[in-house]
């Protein structure tokens, strides 16, 4: 069945259908909200909340756009929904280090048209494939198979924050790749 | 501090093992004393973020996707719900109107022959019959009498009265209220009470007292208290509130058929006459929603706004406001579907964001005019840029100037981008206007509009560059 077919039986009130179109895009879902958002549970609960808005306001859906990009768009609303509240409890809560960062990735946030966001993420996929081996390497065992930085340091012959301070380098190759890819303007967060 | 150290710091903080409540000091002292490296490390932490979540294993997405099927279910459960007791009351309401129109049997005959088979019913059954039945019949009688305890209280009393009235029936209960019964003095309102004046008015006490509602000549109003707050329906009409705070979550709505009006706890009058809707707040703060395009405006205390308006904007109450004759001319009109016709920005206004209202003599602002604070009711001011269409996908500002102004307490890039109207250079809230703390000096501002729908990317149109000078 695809996307279309999909979209017409969950408009039609049909959950099946629905949760399927969630398991196609809840892993894009989910990146584009890593890029806001720094607690993976609550990359969870506004994934969650981004889909139940997404149920509710299917009728509203128009399929000239692709499907993604809407659920973008509602991801980043839920996001800075989120944020907004989590900066007033991080000041309230005398978090101020986490309440700047927050605050500022709100500022950014609601700056950058979503499509930038979008943009930017299919960049980073691509950015991704072209990495030297090595690097690879090792952001698929930090990032896709979740050992510790002091795992892979003790499997290559090296301390955990050189291993730290190595995955800081590849994230700059990403973001230089990334900005010659996308354009996006320095200091895009 | 050293680039070294900052990224000693930085790496503790993405790992999540940077505790030293002066480590983090440091760090977030060196973040804010060096804007670039803030926005380098911001995007760092943003693509940890990407990484992170792209490499969630297959079983956790399973987890969420498992979770929001659930959640999506319930939700189906509860509509399925609310829609079933929707059909009931409607079917409750049908059969009433049919028993009323239905000759109907004296109450004795009819209660005599209703015994008579409840007697030859029960004669079939078992002893455990009567038994139950007894039970079931004790337990109704408590209901009952609970239920009229609870009901006797009332949601509001009447506490002034001078002229005849009427209170109709319950809508759907038909106990002991009856269809056209005078409303006294002291009379208790029911959740579910109509009130109906004739030629003089009502006075309605709330909340023991702390809230009053006043119904002019010739109004009619319902009340309700629900699960969300109470409310107030006001099909035609005048109304004045003085609204004590509500409880948090539960605002006090009144609804009328083109608005609503939603308070937390203040003073307003809200008329409906001619078929148009009129919100005068006298004081505190509501907010103003018109139904035909769900614009919503917060409207201060000595302001007005009324849903004849093209563009719902709260104005001066003393501002002269036309009467309608036709409510369809009165209705503003229908948002511009998206087409591919070019954008463009007409011109600019400055707004008082004090008031929310354009500044005298700023409206359109001239290019190259000379903005004198000291000459202005307030220091408070936004820009507004003014389009054609009223409705964009989205408009750009990019500011040029010596500008400080702050944006919730945080300095930010000197562009702006708004996707609904108004389209104001420090953005808004529903028309609750941003106040930018204008620095004095030369300003230049281009605002970029983008044709299309709300949301989506949009075709570049004409933009407007305007300059001017800001003095003390």
């Amino acid at each position: 069945m695809d996307e279309k077919e999909l979209v017409n039986k969950a408009r039609a009130g049909d959950v099946d259908a629905f949760s399927e179109l969630v398991r196609l895009h809840q892993s894009r879902v989910r990146a584009f909200l890593g890029r806001f958002i720094f607690s993976r549970e609550a990359v969870d609960d506004v994934a969650q909340e981004t889909f139940l808005a997404a149920f509710r306001a299917l009728q509203t859906y128009d399929e000239r756009w692709a499907l993604r990009s809407w659920l973008f768009g509602i991801a980043r609303n839920q996001a800075l929904i989120f944020l907004r509240k989590e900066c007033v409890r991080l000041r309230r809560e005398n978090e101020d280090l986490e309440a700047a960062m927050t605050e500022w990735c709100v500022a950014k946030a609601e700056d950058r048209p979503v499509e930038q966001d979008a943009g930017f993420l299919a960049a980073l996929e691509q950015c991704i494939q072209s990495l030297p081996e090595q690097s690879a390497r090792v952001v698929r065992s930090f990032y896709y198979e979740s050992q510790a930085a002091g795992q892979i340091g003790a499997k290559l012959g090296r301390s955990e924050n050189a291993v730290r301070l190595w995955l800081f380098r590849i994230r700059q190759q990403l973001r230089d790749c990334v900005e010659a890819r996308a354009g996006v303007p320095e200091g895009g967060a | 501090m050293n680039r070294e150290r900052v990224e000693e710091l930085w790496l503790g903080y993405v790992h999540g093992t940077l505790h030293d409540a002066g480590d983090r000091l440091e760090l977030l002292n060196a973040l804010q004393s060096d804007p670039a490296l803030c926005e380098e490390l911001l995007l760092d932490r943003a693509l940890d973020g990407i990484l992170r979540e792209s490499g969630r294993s297959a079983s956790e997405a399973g987890e969420l996707e498992r979770e929001i099927a659930a959640a999506l279910r319930a939700e189906k459960d509860r509509s399925q719900f609310v829609e079933h007791v929707r059909l009931r009351i409607k079917r409750d309401l049908t059969a009433s109107e049919a028993d009323l129109a239905r000759p109907q049997p004296s109450l004795r005959a009819s209660r005599r022959a209703s015994l008579r088979a409840r007697v030859r019913r029960m004669g079939q059954g078992s002893r455990v019959g009567w038994v139950l039945a007894a039970a079931a019949a004790i337990f109704l009688v408590a209901l009952a009498g609970l239920y009229r305890m609870a009901d006797e209280k009332g949601l509001a009393q009447v506490v002034r009265l001078d002229a005849p009235a009427t209170a109709s029936v319950r809508p759907f209960l038909q106990r002991d209220r009856v269809a056209g019964e005078t409303v006294h003095l002291g009379m208790s309102v029911r959740s579910g009470d109509r009130i109906e004046t004739l030629g003089g008015s009502v006075d309605l006490a709330l909340d023991r007292g702390r809230t009053l509602l006043k119904a002019g000549p010739s109004t009619s109003f319902g009340i309700l208290q629900t699960e969300e707050g109470k409310r107030i329906s006001l099909p035609a009409g005048m109304l004045t509130a003085e609204v004590s705070p509500q409880p948090d979550g539960k605002p006090l709505v009144v609804a009328t058929p083109d608005a609503t009006a939603q308070v937390i706890g203040t003073r307003f009058t809200v008329t409906v006459r001619d078929g148009f809707t009129r919100l005068d707040v006298h004081e505190g703060q509501v907010l103003f929603t018109r139904f035909s395009d769900q614009a919503a405006i917060r409207v201060a205390a000595g302001l007005c706004a009324q849903t004849r308006d093209a563009r719902l904007a709260a104005r001066s109450q003393s501002a002269p406001i036309a009467t309608v004759v036709n409510r369809i001319e009165a209705m503003p009109a229908p948002r511009k579907e998206p087409s591919s016709e070019v954008a463009r920005v007409v011109s600019f206004t400055l707004i008082d964001t004090d008031t929310d209202l354009p500044m005298p003599g700023f409206d359109p602002l001239p290019d190259g005019a000379t903005v004198k604070l000291s000459a202005l009711p307030t220091r408070n001011i936004n820009l507004r840029a003014n389009t054609e269409p009223e409705q964009l996908a989205r408009i750009h500002f990019v500011v040029r100037g010596p500008v400080d102004y702050r944006f919730w307490n945080e300095p930010i890039p000197n562009e702006n981008t708004e996707a609904e109207p108004p389209y104001a250079l420090l953005g808004d809230d529903h028309g609750d206007y941003a106040p930018w703390k204008v620095v004095p000096g030369a300003h230049t501002v281009t605002a970029v509009p983008f044709a299309g729908k709300k949301g989506a990317p949009g075709k570049a149109g004409q933009a407007l560059t305007i300059r001017f000078t800001v003095e003390e």
